[in-house]
């Protein structure tokens, strides 16, 4: 069934360039992610009651191996639901920011990244992952460009160099742990790493080549400082472009990443080698990332910037719970994929009907504007008390499993820059809501003053987005336990 | 029965809410609504505080598999929910009258109606999530009621009060996940449920004490304790008279219900007295007290002296908990009583004045008691119980304040504790006092030819008239009180 995903997203993907014609492209694109969402969860509950799907095809060297476990599906989902709700939302505001005759192209483009995304998490193989990776960066890059402004070639080209400079890097981590395992499977990989005695001589192979894998993915998922490219592409991307790439795509690198750290690693091995030292580096690099990217958050007054810079510090949560190196500390991380992929979206959606309706980017101008869109500052407010981690908002339960996870694994000093962290995030959301509903301009404006809000149809997938904070703040329950399950199969390196 | 619990909570946030969508634009029909929410909202405070046995519980919801939200009512939340539930009455009597000239009653009104439900779910909570989920809507939904005027300097008071506000929850949030790993539960258990041996195994002992403090330092910074109190001084003055009053009589004791919480439900007196950690906190009190009435003294913006004089005063109620001996935790009880109503009067008195005459200066105030005669009568008495001349409830507060001190094995604080006290309320006579003196002899070179007599109408007179009577008698009519506070006090020593 993952293959049946990746077909799918990529074959509809072409019939929409092929199409040449920019509504049937639209709902070409709106019917193929909505089937995909359906066949993610579809196989999600599959893989639930009857485990693991795992897919062998060819042999020897090329052989490929696909294998989907819990939480290949829980990445299926995010990337199936929430990419159907980007692209439902970009519906109405897409001609905004990309000409007419580009659209067609413009949906071949994202079906074809969401369907390289779900293959990176999906394939087991070092060759299909390292396909994978490299044509998502291309189309990654395709859709910052395809504004077809200049600062947008910039960024996009900017974005492309530093993309393949990351993979370049993690190609040669692959090839180093391909010469000193002989494996170009994950789980062969970690058969060999785990078994005994391995480590003893060939620890320095391994732990090169886990930083430069590291390396390689810092650059691909904009962890500080290797973030430079990101504020460009993702503040200057058309907005539905911008909440994929903040949402989606930085996200596939870190689960390729935790696949080869927990299954082609293990546990084990971290706590007693060199490896741990390199996790100790992601884990302050982490803790730097998510101060610095808020201080950057802090100075911008560009509101697609801030909310690019935010996704530098949210990352930096990300890594920091990997570096961690525990279960609770995975479990944290991979709960904040979830939980910042449903904010961030939101937020870069609702940045963009904001511009869309009143041409202004700039956040010192926004005074008053909880006036004149309130459903959309209302939904602003949501992502904003969510990244601080107010209760009752996917944002508290994430800060609470970073903190169980820091708490268990006795690094108490972590605690400080999660809490500064925390009113760093309050210091560039609240203002931007204060000023909207308590502005000066706000108390100037005598009704009847022309609504700005965009009709309720077209926000209803960012609505929709919003509950999902809620939900997954209320009740993370079943998300936790099945996160948790998932772990166990995403760190054994059976099959 | 345990679903009653939720009631209190909800009804009054729902019914805020709905003031905008239900289109209340007519002042009477508004006003009457108002009313019967909040009067009916008292009425089941009341009614779940008497029938409700202690320990009814509920759990409304599991954020994730560690954390529910849970209500549960006992003796610290039948206290807290019915000052909140009573003093909110008065506070909207009064500001049926009073929000006339500050304007957008609407706003104004939704968000004093749903606080109250807020503050009930904090009084009513079961564990610290909840009471650290509440206390943060708490924040967020007075933040309009700070910045209501919307004018340049309430906006810097409002920016103070939510940076001092976010600040401070989220070091008691850092302090919260060491007690959560530390403690049996993150339940409230009168008595605490700290694992001592976990503790002491861990080998974190110092840390572990660190982080009780920062917590306790970072609740404390709702009830205007140094080192996180300097927003208090800013917001409470910028809010409108009645926001005012319930901000400083009720919102600050939240801060003192959740330090009890912190030290009495969750760590346990017996680990903390006798450590740095209670002296440290001791000293911090006993200076914030010294500190608000030296600053209330020097103060003429007239809201801002009762500000400041909050400062102090809640910190009275703050070192009688520190004390941690039955005594001192029954003064700082009563205290939190003789605070609320006495603090709710003196802003509604200032309101008043400023309604009426436009006066926000205790330079201002010559003759106030010619013109308005109730209102300063009700300022007069309600300075006299804060002072703590008896029979007023004051004296009684003060008295149980500073013999718990002396009973308390707290070595040298059990002298400089009641000195400090002494002093303050000397400096509390030397601040409130005067007004009072002036006002109601102003002396020869008053204008007596152009006297008229300007008396707020009974919206605002019957609240202050009502909350003057509670004072004295809460005084004269102690027992009552002492025993429940008693009761209190057995389940947790």
């Amino acid at each position: 069934m993952g293959i049946a995903i990746i077909v799918l997203l990529i074959l509809g993907g072409v019939a929409a360039w092929v199409c040449k014609n920019d509504k049937t492209a639209r709902l070409i694109a709106l019917a193929v992610t909505a089937v995909d969402a359906v066949l993610a969860v579809v196989m999600t509950m599959n893989v639930a009651s009857n485990g693991e799907q795992v897919m062998r095809f060819g042999s020897g060297f090329i052989e490929q191996s696909i294998r989907i476990g819990k939480i290949e599906c829980f990445m299926a989902c995010i990337f199936g639901i929430i990419g159907f709700l980007i692209v439902w939302a970009s519906m109405s505001m897409i001609s905004h920011d990309v000409e007419e005759r580009l659209i067609p192209f413009y949906y071949f483009l994202v079906l074809a990244l969401l369907g390289t995304l779900n293959a990176v998490v999906f394939f087991e193989s070092m060759i299909g992952i390292f396909v994978s990776i490299e044509l998502s960066s291309f189309a990654a890059a395709g859709i910052v460009i395809v504004k077809n402004q200049t600062e947008n070639v910039h960024a996009g080209l900017k974005y492309l160099s530093l993309s393949i400079l990351g993979s370049s890097l993690v190609l040669m981590g692959m090839v180093l742990l391909y010469v000193a395992t002989g494996s170009l499977m994950i789980s062969g990989i970690g058969e060999v790493v785990q078994s005994g005695g391995f480590m003893g001589s060939n620890s320095s192979y391994v732990v090169w080549a886990m930083s430069l894998i590291t390396g390689g993915v810092a650059f691909k998922a904009a962890l500080f400082p290797c973030h430079i490219w990101l504020p460009d592409a993702h503040g200057t991307a058309p907005s539905p472009s911008s909440a994929t790439l903040s949402a989606l795509v930085l996200k596939a690198y870190i689960v390729f990443y935790m696949k080869m750290m927990f299954r082609g690693v293990g546990f084990e091995v971290i706590a007693s080698s060199g490896i741990r030292t390199l996790l100790n580096v992601v884990m302050v690099v982490g803790v730097v990332a998510m101060i610095c990217g808020s201080l950057l958050a802090i100075m911008q007054t560009d509101i697609k910037r801030m909310i690019a810079y935010s996704s530098v510090a949210q990352m930096g949560y990300i890594f920091m719970g990997i570096g961690i190196g525990t279960e609770f500390g995975l479990f944290a991380a991979l709960f904040h994929i979830l939980a910042h992929a449903v904010t961030k979206s939101g937020l870069f959606l609702v940045a963009g009907s904001i511009i869309e309706q009143t041409h202004n980017r700039d956040l010192t101008k926004m005074g008053g504007l909880g006036k004149l869109m309130p459903i959309t500052m209302a939904l602003f407010t949501i992502g904003g008390l969510s990244m601080i981690g107010i209760p009752l908002f996917v944002g508290f339960n994430s800060k609470w499993n970073f903190a169980t996870g820091i708490v268990d694994s006795a690094n108490y000093w972590l605690l400080i820059p999660l809490s500064i962290s925390a009113l760093l995030n309050a210091l560039y959301y609240l203002p931007v809501v204060i000023r909207a509903f308590f502005g000066q301009e706000a108390k100037e404006m005598k009704e009847p003053f022309a609504s700005k809000e965009r009709p309720v149809k077209d926000l209803l997938p960012i609505i929709l987005l919003a509950v999902g904070v809620i939900i997954f703040g209320v009740a993370a329950g079943p998300v936790s336990d099945f996160l948790h399950s998932g772990i166990e199969l995403l760190t054994s390196i059976g099959h | 029965m345990n679903i009653a619990l939720l009631l209190p909570v909800v009804f009054p946030i729902v019914m805020g809410v709905l003031i905008q969508p239900l289109k209340l634009h007519d002042r009477k029909t508004r006003q009457i609504y108002v009313a019967a929410t909040v009067i009916i909202n008292f009425l089941m405070v009341l009614f779940l505080a008497i029938n409700a046995p202690d320990g009814t519980k509920m759990t409304i919801l599991h954020l994730n598999r560690v954390v529910d939200i849970s209500l549960q009512i006992d003796g610290m939340s039948r206290l807290i929910s019915i000052i909140a539930g009573f003093l909110w009455c008065t506070a909207a009597f009064y500001s049926f009258e009073y929000i006339k000239h500050e304007g957008m009653d609407e706003r104004y009104f939704t968000f004093f109606t749903a606080t109250v439900g807020v503050l009930i779910g904090i009084s009513y909570s079961a564990n610290l999530q909840t009471l650290y989920l509440f206390y943060e809507m708490m924040t967020l939904i007075t933040f309009p009621l700070v910045m209501h005027s919307m004018a340049e300097q309430s906006g810097k008071a409002g920016k103070k009060y939510l940076t001092y506000s976010f600040v401070g929850a989220t070091i008691a949030l850092a302090g919260f996940f060491f007690l959560a790993e530390f403690c049996e539960t993150t339940d409230f258990k009168a008595g605490g449920t700290l694992l001592l041996d976990k503790v002491n195994g861990s080998g974190h002992m110092l840390l572990f004490q660190i982080m009780v403090l920062l917590t306790i330092i970072g609740f404390g910074c709702k009830g205007g304790m140094f080192p996180l109190h300097a927003w208090l001084p800013n917001a409470h003055p910028v809010a409108p008279a009645p926001a005012s009053a319930v901000l400083s009589g009720v919102i600050t004791k939240m801060g003192v219900l959740a330090i009890v919480r912190v030290i009495y439900y969750m760590v346990g007196v017996d680990f903390l007295r006798g450590t740095w950690v209670q002296y440290v906190l001791l000293s911090l009190t006993l200076y914030t007290v010294f500190m608000g009435s030296m600053l209330a003294f020097k103060e003429k913006l007239f809201k801002k002296r009762l500000a400041y004089s909050s400062v102090s005063q809640v910190s009275y109620v703050l070192f009688g908990i520190m004390t941690m001996n039955p005594t001192g935790f029954i003064g700082a009880c009563l205290h939190i009583v003789a605070h609320a109503t006495v603090k709710n009067i003196l802003f509604l008195s200032a309101g008043a004045i400023i309604y009426k005459r436009h006066k926000t200066y205790v330079t201002e105030l010559k003759g106030i008691g010619k013109e308005m005669p109730i209102t300063l009568w009700c300022f007069s008495l309600a300075s006299i119980a804060l002072v703590g001349i008896p029979p007023t409830g004051g004296f009684e507060s003060k008295w149980y304040l500073a013999t718990g001190a002396l009973e308390a094995e707290i070595g040298f604080f059990s002298y400089l504790g009641p000195a400090v006290l002494l002093t303050s309320a000397f400096l509390t006579a030397g601040y409130l006092l005067p007004i009072m003196a002036k006002g109601f002899f102003p002396g020869a070179d008053y204008p007596y030819e152009s006297f008229r007599k300007t008396e707020v109408n009974a919206y605002m007179t019957v609240p202050l008239v009502v909350l003057t009577v509670i004072a004295i008698c809460s005084g004269i009519f102690v027992n009552p009180l002492y025993n429940f506070f008693s009761s209190i006090a057995a389940t947790i020593f």
